[in-house]
C-alpha cells in the first residue's frame, strides 16, 4: 500500500507522538509498504529519507511539554502538494485536530483517511468550544484509533464514534538486547529515573524526597537520573549528605538509556499526571527493569493493576520509599515481576501493532479510491 | 464613509460581492475607494487629520497620497469582510502570516485567559478568523452594523468559526461582565482598542499626541489575571501580517490601568508609524480634535 503519515510535531524534538510516527513508518516500510511522512521541519534539517518537511515550526507549549507546530501559508501549500504527489491509498493523520500539518491535512484531503488520537485532555474548555468547528472535518475520518483508554474517552466525549484502541508500541527486542553494564550496578540496588528533570509532572521531586529514607535502609543504593534539565538546580533539592547517592546524567543517548534500564533493579516513574499511555513503562519492562510507578489510571492499566509492577499513591514520597525498600530487598518478587512483564510487553511490539493498524487501513481503503486534495 | 461602503456593497448584493472573482471584486472596491477619496467627505478629512499625526513630516501632496492609499486599504478591508465567509479555511491560512506566534500560544496555553488589543490596522477580522481556525476560539465586541440583517450575517459567519460576538449596544447588559467571565474561563478576547467607544476611556499619548483610548483591555486583564498582548497588523501584498508583541505587565493602583493602556498605545504608535496607510481611523481620536473633551458617537 502507499501510505501517507502526518505528524503534527517536528521530529527533532523527542516525544510520544513523534516516536510513534517514526516507529510506525519504519515498521510499515519493513512490511513492504511505501511510506511518506509529512512533519514540520526546515528544508535543511537532517531527516530520514521518508520524511517530507512541511516548513518552519513554531514552539508551542502543549500538554505540559513544548511542541513545535507548523500551521501557516507555506505549510498549507506543502500539504496540498504532498497529497497530490503522494497518490496515497490511505492517509493516516496523527492528532488530527492539532493546529499544525495534521489539521491542515484533515482540511485538505479527501478519500480514505485514518486518524490516531494520542492525547487525553479531559473536558478542556478550549477543546469543547473548538469541537463544534472541528466536527464537520472529523466526519472525514473513516477510521479512528486511540492509543489508550484515556485518549479514547476524550475522543468519544467530544466527537462520539467508535474508535479502536491500538496502543503505542516499541521494538521489544531492541530493548531486550540491551545489556546490563557494571558501570550502573550498585550493591544496595540501582534505581533509575528517565525524563525531563524540570517538568514538574514527571515527578522527580517526589523521588528525591523519598531518597533519604531509601538510602537509610539501603546504604549502598544509588539513583541515576537521565533527562533534560538544569542539573545544578535539581541537585540542590537533594540534602548535601545524600548527594553521593545520586548521579545526574543529563540527556543520554539511546544506548546508555538501554543499558541503564537493563541494569536497573528498579525503574521509578513518579509522574503526577498528564500521562495518556505510559510508553516509558513498557520500555522499562521490555528492558527487564522492575517498575515502581505512581498510581495514575494510565500506569495502572499498563501494569495490569499491579501484576506487572508496583503502584504507589501519586505524589506520596513516603509510600514510594517504603515500596522501593521492600522491593530492593526481595529478589524473588522482582524476578517474578520481571518475568511476567517480559511476556506481557510482547503485545506492544510493533510486529503486533502494525498488523492491527494495516487491518484498519484495509477496512477504510476497501473500495474508497485514493487520497487526493479536495477541490477548493 | 463606512455607511457608504457598506451600503454600496450591500446594494451591489452581498452574494455578488462574494462570488465575483477576487481581482474583479478588489478592483471594484479600489475604484470605490478612489471615488470616495476624491469626494473629500468629512471622514476622508478626519482620516487625513489622523494620518498627519502618523507622518507629521509629510508634505500636503504626500499626505494626499497617503490618505488615498489608506482609503483603498479601508475598502479592501470591507471587500475581504464580505468575501471572508466564502473563503476556504486554507485561504485564511494562506493570507495570514503571524510573527512571534509563540507569544500568543504560550499565553493561551497557560489557561488564564488572553486579552489581545488591536488597533484598526489592516484586517483585524481576518486575524480573528485565523485565531479561531488555529484552535483559539475568541470573544470580541462589535459595534452594531446597519442594516440589522447585515449585522446578523456578519455575526452568523463569525459564530460558525467559534467566535463569540458581543454587541456593544443593544445586547443584554454591558458586554464587560461577559468579557470578565470569558477571561476567567481562559478564553482569548480580542478588542479593537485604538478608539474609545464609550465615555470611560483613558487619556494617553498616541502618535505623540493626547488621545482617548478604551480602558477595557487593561481593565479586563488586570481584574482577571489574563495576559494582555498588544497586536499590530499590516497588509503586505495579498497577505496580512500579524505581529504579536510581548505581554503588558499588570500595574496596580489607581493609575495602573492608564499606565498599561499607555504601554498598549506605545506599541500601536510603532505599528501605525510603520504602516500608516493601513490605519483605518475615520473618527476623531485625538483630544485636540474632540473639542469639549467628549468623544463623538461612533459612525
Amino acid at each position: 500500500m502507499r501510505i501517507g503519515l502526518v505528524c503534527p510535531y517536528s521530529l527533532d524534538v523527542p516525544g510520544g507522538v513523534q516516536n510513534h510516527v517514526r516507529d510506525l513508518a519504519e515498521a510499515l516500510i519493513g512490511g513492504g509498504h511505501t511510506v511518506s511522512v509529512l512533519a514540520p521541519a526546515d528544508d535543511d534539517d537532517a531527516l530520514p529519507g521518508y520524511v517530507v518537511p512541511a516548513g518552519r515550526a513554531v514552539p508551542v507549549p502543549y500538554n505540559g511539554s513544548v511542541a513545535r507546530l507548523a500551521f501557516g501559508p507555506l505549510s498549507a501549500t506543502r500539504v496540498r502538494r504532498w497529497l497530490a504527489d503522494g497518490r496515497f491509498d490511505v492517509l493516516h493523520i496523527h492528532e488530527p485536530v492539532v493546529p499544525s500539518v495534521s489539521l491542515l491535512a484533515l482540511w485538505a484531503a479527501s478519500g480514505p483517511i485514518v486518524g490516531t488520537f494520542h492525547t487525553s485532555m479531559g473536558r478542556s474548555r478550549a477543546m469543547l468550544s473548538a469541537a463544534a468547528i472541528l466536527r464537520p472535518s472529523m466526519e472525514k475520518l473513516a477510521g479512528r484509533i486511540a492509543v489508550s483508554e484515556h485518549a479514547r474517552s476524550t475522543l468519544v466525549q467530544h466527537f462520539g464514534g467508535e474508535p479502536v484502541i491500538i496502543p503505542n508500541g516499541l521494538y521489544v527486542d531492541r530493548f531486550g538486547d540491551a545489556r546490563r553494564s557494571p558501570r550502573w550496578e550498585s550493591e544496595g540496588g540501582t534505581l533509575v529515573f528517565l525524563g525531563r528533570m524540570d517538568e514538574p509532572r514527571k515527578g522527580l521531586t517526589t523521588l528525591l524526597e523519598a531518597l533519604p529514607a531509601i538510602v537509610q535502609a539501603r546504604p549502598g543504593a544509588h539513583l541515576y537520573v537521565a533527562g533534560r534539565g538544569d542539573i545544578d538546580d535539581v541537585r540542590r533539592e537533594v540534602p548535601r549528605e545524600h548527594r553521593e547517592h545520586v548521579t545526574f546524567l543529563g540527556l543520554v543517548d539511546e544506548r546508555t538509556r538501554g543499558e541503564l534500564l537493563a541494569s536497573a533493579d528498579l525503574y521509578v516513574a513518579p509522574n503526577t499526571g498528564g500521562e495518556s499511555f505510559g510508553i516509558i513503562l513498557v520500555e522499562a519492562m521490555a528492558a527487564g527493569a522492575p517498575v515502581l510507578a505512581s498510581d495514575l489510571a494510565a500506569f495502572r492499566r499498563v501494569l495490569d493493576d499491579g501484576r506487572l509492577g508496583t503502584l504507589f499513591p501519586v505524589g506520596d514520597a513516603r509510600a514510594l520509599a517504603r515500596e522501593a525498600v521492600d522491593l530492593l530487598a526481595d529478589d524473588v518478587r522482582r524476578g517474578m515481576v520481571r518475568k511476567a512483564a517480559s511476556v506481557a510487553v510482547r503485545r506492544y511490539d510493533w510486529s503486533v501493532l502494525v498488523r492491527d493498524i494495516v487491518r484498519v487501513y484495509e477496512t477504510v481503503h476497501d473500495g474508497a479510491g485514493v487520497v487526493a486534495p479536495e477541490e477548493r | 464613509m463606512r455607511r457608504a461602503v457598506v451600503d454600496s456593497a450591500y446594494g451591489l448584493g452581498w452574494s455578488l460581492t462574494k462570488r465575483l472573482p477576487e481581482p474583479v471584486a478588489m478592483a471594484a472596491f479600489a475604484r470605490l475607494g478612489d471615488q470616495m477619496w476624491r469626494r473629500r467627505g468629512r471622514s476622508v478629512l478626519r482620516l487625513e487629520a489622523n494620518l498627519r499625526r502618523a507622518r507629521p513630516e509629510a508634505s500636503p501632496a504626500e499626505l494626499g497620497e497617503l490618505s488615498r492609499a489608506a482609503v483603498r486599504s479601508y475598502t479592501r478591508y470591507w471587500c475581504e469582510a464580505f468575501r471572508l465567509p466564502v473563503w476556504p479555511r486554507e485561504r485564511v491560512l494562506e493570507r495570514v502570516v503571524v510573527h512571534d506566534e509563540h507569544i500568543l500560544r504560550q499565553a493561551y496555553a497557560q489557561g488564564c485567559g488572553v486579552v489581545a488589543a488591536l488597533p484598526h490596522l489592516a484586517n483585524w477580522d481576518l486575524a480573528g478568523a485565523w485565531a479561531c481556525l488555529s484552535g483559539m476560539p475568541l470573544t470580541t465586541v462589535a459595534e452594531r452594523l446597519e442594516p440589522e440583517r447585515l449585522f446578523q450575517r456578519f455575526v452568523a459567519y463569525r459564530e460558525r468559526l467559534g467566535m463569540e460576538v458581543l454587541p456593544l449596544t443593544g445586547g443584554s447588559g454591558s458586554p464587560i461582565r461577559t468579557l470578565l467571565d470569558r477571561a476567567r474561563a481562559g478564553r482569548l478576547i480580542c478588542l479593537v482598542a485604538d478608539r474609545d467607544l464609550t465615555t470611560s476611556g483613558v487619556e494617553v499619548e498616541l502618535l505623540g499626541e493626547r488621545a482617548r483610548l478604551p480602558a477595557g483591555p487593561a481593565m479586563v486583564a488586570r481584574t482577571t489575571g489574563a495576559t494582555l498582548l498588544p497586536v499590530t497588523l499590516a497588509y503586505e501584498g495579498p497577505q496580512l501580517h500579524v505581529t504579536i508583541h510581548p505581554p503588558v505587565e499588570p500595574v496596580a493602583g489607581r493609575d495602573g490601568v492608564r499606565a498599561m493602556t499607555q504601554h498598549v498605545a506605545d506599541t500601536f504608535t510603532k505599528g501605525i508609524r510603520a504602516q500608516p496607510q493601513d490605519w483605518h481611523m475615520l473618527q476623531k481620536v485625538f483630544v485636540d480634535d474632540l473639542g469639549g473633551g467628549e468623544p463623538e458617537p461612533p459612525r
